[in-house]
């Protein structure tokens, strides 16, 4: 059947779909663009990147990510020295500046028509880049392209006309105030987009080789905050140079309003393209046959060829002819990876007779999934093509449901270690990076499946987390505020708590968790969690009685204490999005939600954005009006290509404050289960063979 | 609250792996008698172009697979002599229907025949390529061995996929024995060059 089907397909021969244009460079605000303006044309999906731009006493980093093939997004924490905020001639010795924007790509480009994009600059900010604009860019051949576009706002400084858009009504026609200057920062200003005068703009891209790039542009920025406080305008044409060194780092030169030079550097990835896509570790076991011997032998066997692997053998039995074998994965991201190595290891050690290994996945004690798999298959396709497929097709995967049959001697059993930790603080308002840099002892003693006592002890090396003076001035209670107090601990306990993790029935896992929870709260939480094998929807439910801990993060307690909880919908969408929504009751006391939206790579990669709305009013949650965020979770076997199932979690936040704040506790439910549930198996399915 | 990310910043940053030996670093510091010494057939391979080169002792053979690792457990499996997988190369072949190459090799696929290949993408999934290859008359070839050359038939196979061509070179000696191949492993990872030094297993 194989053959006839290659046949066809050689037959056919389909030429490969033509890539769709992507953008050339970076502009200053490291959106894709010419010099200063922006262009039509995205960045290739999934691509991240990191741009620093200099010129004239400020300095832009711009974290931008191509959220999907037509939506960029980029947060920025601008560094300007000597501005008018304002933009009404009152300067200041500084202001660091951070703000989001979104383009979109409305239609790509045609044989005729051009691409076109519209884009908003500083849409959660103070305002100081407020801007909307639509662009069109059109390719001349495979080296030249044209961009030319109309823009509001700070795109419609010089050479502005009435609003075309006033035909929808006069109150197009004005602008009104800038968040800056009505304290309204943070919130989306959807009243001022796309009013007021606009302008146009546009340039051209020349590639004279693949690793250079030359942009000329006409900018209509008049650079209200900074001209002629900080730089004087001569011209509105601006020169920009982009030199890619390799595949990561892109050099950049400027030349802007006909006074200044400027310098970028830019630096990128795209996570769904590792070096090492199929791994560095070693070669796997190759399947054997069993001998006659009997269970007690072959569980020695068992735990010396899995131990070989780096994977523990927790349960086995033997029942007619089927195996059954709990294993502990605690080295292999895909867990279908872990279930091919154990199964070709047990191979090897289970008695002849054995004809079906039944491989069941544990997760903190709890039984997630059972694979089963005929011991022939393993055999017939070591060596077929695409066997992967192959044994996919066959393998049986449900959930157990509760219980396990734990070796004697697997419990109890203490394990500990020391791992050096940093915690940055990006982007706060008073220094762009604080960070420290210490080292964790952290210690679990599992004493029944699924019931373990744990902790982690900290202690600074170099840093300066505590050098800040912030003083909250929040008018909530302080549940988040007052981190700069808890920073100076000297000796935290940032965890003592003792777990309980269960299965009360299939589809369903629990959690109960009292002691230290986090830094900066202790008390109980319980959790429960519903999600069926292979499914794509998880419902889960939570709630916690927790007080403040003291500042010193010792066993102190202060007098605030809170009864939190959420309900959460958690939905793998497909294609590499997942969408959560948490409703309940946050530390302070309010009461709301939180969205979080994730795009996700097959190799554990994440990258999303989060906010949460409460029933704290914008000014008693102060400066930022409400939470919000992004976060990426980087595989820290990524680029090394060496197994690893831990990850660098890194959350930015424009400001941390107390309204929308959630309990910090470790071991949720929907992450310890999702990797090893049958809907993670299949989606990393392809690593089975390896 | 964001433990780990100390080694991600090292990974991120760090450049590419210090190289090893190369094939003919390795091949100069051998000799005959040192391979008498080896307790069973020993393979020479180079990947040129991710600057890999090791020998390789035999770890297994079944269902006319043959599987050869390296001291670090990376291993590569031959089908007739014929690549069918790699592991722990970094962008690694997971699979291969080579049939229609060792056929003819024997001299028995007149015409254009398949090769069908499977690697892992980026993202864990099944990434298939398929090729459409033919098979030149044999010509006479000697390889020259460590201390022996050896008569060899020399076959060149040219495959094409979409936008790409590659040639494989097969130097087989008259019992069937491939004593010295390059072949095409995949678009990461380029050529693979093996060459058989010892001929036969020790008692």
């Amino acid at each position: 059947m194989r053959p006839l089907v290659l046949a066809l397909c050689l037959a056919c021969a389909v030429p490969p779909l033509r890539a769709e244009p992507v953008a050339w460079g970076a502009n200053t605000y490291g959106m894709p663009g010419l010099v200063d303006m922006p262009g039509a044309l995205p960045f290739a999906d999934g691509d991240l990147t990191i741009t620093s731009s200099h010129f004239a006493d400020q300095t832009r980093h711009s974290l931008t990510f191509q959220i999907s093939p037509r939506l960029t997004g980029s947060f920025r924490y601008a560094m300007l020295y000597g501005v008018s905020p304002g933009f009404d001639g009152n300067t200041v010795d500084f202001r660091f500046d951070r703000s989001f924007s979104l383009q979109y790509q409305i239609a790509r480009e045609g044989r005729v028509m051009p691409a076109l994009a519209v884009g908003l600059n500083d849409l959660l900010g103070t305002g100081f880049y407020s801007a909307e604009y639509l662009v069109a860019t059109r390719s001349f051949g495979d080296r030249v392209r044209a961009t030319a576009g109309i823009g509001w706002g700070r795109l419609a400084g010089v050479g502005s006309f009435d609003n075309p858009l006033a035909v929808l009504g006069d109150g197009w026609r004005t602008r009104g105030h800038s968040a800056y200057n009505d304290g309204r920062g943070g919130r989306p200003l959807a009243d001022t987009w796309f009013r007021g005068p606009a302008a146009l703009f546009g340039g051209v891209e020349w590639r004279p080789a693949d690793d250079w790039l030359l942009a000329v542009e006409y900018s209509p920025d008049a650079y209200p905050g900074e001209s002629p406080y900080v730089f004087t305008r001569n011209s509105q044409l601006n020169f920009g140079l982009r030199h890619r060194l390799n595949d990561r780092w892109t050099l950049g030169a400027n030349y802007l309003y006909g006074s200044e030079l400027g310098v970028q550097l830019t630096w990128g990835l795209n996570p769904g393209q590792p070096r090492h896509p199929s791994g560095t570790e070693a070669a796997p076991p190759p399947v054997r046959a069993g001998g006659d011997w009997g269970e007690e032998a072959a569980i020695a066997r068992s735990r010396a060829a899995l131990s070989r692997e780096r994977i523990t053998l927790h349960g086995l039995t033997i029942r007619g002819d089927t195996a059954r074998v709990e294993i502990e994965n605690t080295r292999f991201p895909a867990a279908a990876q872990a279930v091919g190595r154990a199964a070709r290891a047990l191979s090897g050690s289970l008695p002849a007779g054995v004809h079906t290994i039944a491989v069941t996945l544990i997760e903190r004690g709890m039984p997630v999934s059972m694979v089963s798999l005929r011991r022939d298959d393993l055999a017939t396709f070591e060596h077929g093509f695409d066997n992967a497929w192959d044994m996919q097709a066959r393998a049986r995967i449900i959930d157990p449901g509760p219980g396990t049959e734990p070796l004697p001697g697997r419990y109890p059993r203490f394990s500990w270690g020391i791992a050096p930790y940093l915690t940055p603080a990006l982007f706060d308002p008073d220094d762009p990076l604080r960070a420290d840099l210490g080292v964790e002892l952290s210690a679990d003693w599992e004493l029944r499946p699924g019931l373990v006592l744990s902790g982690a002890m900290r202690r600074v090396v170099l840093g300066n987390l505590s050098d800040s003076t912030r003083e909250s001035t929040s008018v909530l209670p302080h549940v988040r505020s007052d981190s700069w107090l808890y920073d100076k601990a000297d000796l935290p306990i940032s965890r003592l708590t003792g777990a309980w993790y269960f299965r009360p029935a299939t589809s369903t896992w629990g959690r109960v968790t009292a002691g230290l929870l986090e830094p900066m709260f202790a008390g109980v939480s319980a959790e429960l969690l519903w999600y069926p094998a292979g499914s794509r929807l998880a419902l889960g439910a939570e709630i916690a009685h927790v007080v403040q801990r003291d500042h010193d993060q010792g066993f102190g307690l202060l007098d605030y204490e809170v009864t939190t909880g959420h309900a959460s919908a958690y939905w793998d969408m497909g294609r590499g999005y997942h969408a959560q929504l948490d409703l309940g009751r946050y530390l302070a006391g309010d009461w709301g939600g939180t969205v979080t939206l994730d795009r996700e790579f097959g190799n554990g990669w994440r990258v999303g954005a989060f906010f949460t709305l409460t029933d704290v009013s914008t000014e008693d949650f102060g400066e930022g009006a409400f939470d919000k965020g992004i976060r990426i979770s980087i595989p820290l076997g990524w680029g090394s290509g060496q197994p690893r199932r831990d990850s660098a979690d890194l959350t930015i936040r424009p400001v941390l404050r107390d309204g929308g704040a959630r309990l910090d506790v470790d071991g949720r439910l929907y992450e310890v289960v999702r990797p090893a549930n049958a809907a993670g198996l299949t989606d990393r399915w392809a690593r089975f063979w390896r | 609250m964001i433990r780990g990310l100390l080694p991600v910043l090292g990974l991120l940053l760090a450049g590419c792996a210090a190289q090893g030996p190369t094939a003919a670093q390795i091949r100069a510091g051998l000799s005959p008698a040192l391979l008498a010494r080896a307790p069973g057939p020993v393979l020479l391979a180079e990947v040129p172009d991710a600057g890999l080169a090791a020998t390789l002792e035999r770890s297994g053979t079944r269902d006319g697979v043959e599987t050869w690792r390296t001291a670090g457990n990376q291993t590569l499996s031959f089908r007739a002599g014929v690549l069918v997988a790699t592991r722990g190369l970094g962008d690694d072949l997971m699979s291969a229907d080579v049939s229609g190459t060792v056929a003819a090799l024997q001299g028995r696929a007149p015409g254009a025949y398949p090769r069908l290949l499977s690697y892992l993408d980026g993202e864990d999934r099944t990434l298939l390529r398929a090729m459409s290859c033919t098979m030149s008359a044999p010509e006479p070839a000697v390889v020259q061995g460590i201390g022996t050359a050896f008569p060899t038939s020399l076959r060149r196979e040219t495959c094409h996929t979409t936008g790409l061509s590659v040639t494989n070179r097969y130097w087989q000696d008259a019992g069937g024995t491939m004593r010295r191949a390059e072949q095409w492993i995949g678009p990461g990872l380029g050529m693979l060059v093996t060459e058989r030094l010892t001929d036969h297993d020790h008692p």
